[in-house]
């Protein structure tokens, strides 16, 4: 956690457009919020045209530990809906993005239920600072 | 009706040892909350190579997202997770920084 999820219409991407958003992804979530890199992940989903929303060609949906002020959420979306249409050379109107916040408790990563945003140092410090 | 959701990588531990984790996890719902095991559906999505990264590097975690009563105490709701994390550890030999557990209130977003 965060779990980024990413659809995108079939065949429209290449491996090296996925590895390009998905080193973003921490870039931006971790330089927002301060996050450690290690519990960023992001997933991809070649989906049909038609199972995407109306109008968008690539869809990220962005599950975050709650906690983030909402201007922190804004640039999230802001930044991320950017590169998303850069790297896939789309209008930024076709690209969606949009974060849900998961209470930290509600997950475990590393064997123990996730630090609240701002207390990560305890936890790295027993699980070191990277997968 | 789904009560767990599981996003792992192609060609790793858990790809592998889908029908025993399965089991696994319908008896942790079992155990944990009642959950009639034949009622209770176990979804997977398999993310081939160059489809998942974790770190900005490619991932061999595994993501297990399961449905648990809204309002479940957290002394309940931290023995289901633990309890998911040992089996996917048992059953897969992932390390436990490669197994991400939650326990999503109600009927699963997904």
């Amino acid at each position: 956690m965060p779990l980024y999820r990413c659809a995108v219409t079939e065949g429209a991407t290449t491996e090296e457009q996925r590895a390009h958003i998905a080193k973003e992804i921490v870039r931006i979530h971790c330089g927002v919020t301060g996050a450690p890199p290690s519990f960023v992940h992001a997933f991809f989903s070649e989906v049909p045209a038609a199972a995407l929303p109306e109008g968008r060609s690539a869809f990220v949906l962005g599950s975050i530990r709650a906690g983030r002020t909402p201007e922190q959420k804004q640039e999230i979306v802001s930044e991320l809906s950017r590169v998303v249409a850069e790297t896939l050379d789309q209008p930024i109107e076709r690209v969606g993005v949009v974060t849900a916040d998961v209470p930290s408790k509600w997950n475990m990563e590393g064997g123990e239920l996730l630090p609240e945003p701002g207390e990560e140092a305890a936890w790295l410090e027993r699980h070191g600072t990277g997968h | 009706m789904k009560k767990f959701s599981c996003l792992i990588q192609e060609g790793q531990g858990a790809d592998r040892s889908q029908a025993l984790l399965e089991e696994g996890l319908r008896r942790i719902g079992r155990e944990a909350f009642g959950d009639d095991p034949a009622e209770s559906e176990v979804a997977w999505t398999v993310f081939g190579r160059g489809f998942a990264w974790t770190a900005g590097e490619p991932s061999t975690s595994s993501v297990v997202i399961g449905s648990v009563p809204a309002g479940l105490p957290l002394e309940r709701r931290e023995p289901f997770l633990r309890e998911i994390c040992s089996l996917w550890e048992r059953v897969t030999g992932c390390s436990t920084d490669e197994i991400v557990a939650t326990a999503w209130d109600g009927p699963l977003p997904l």
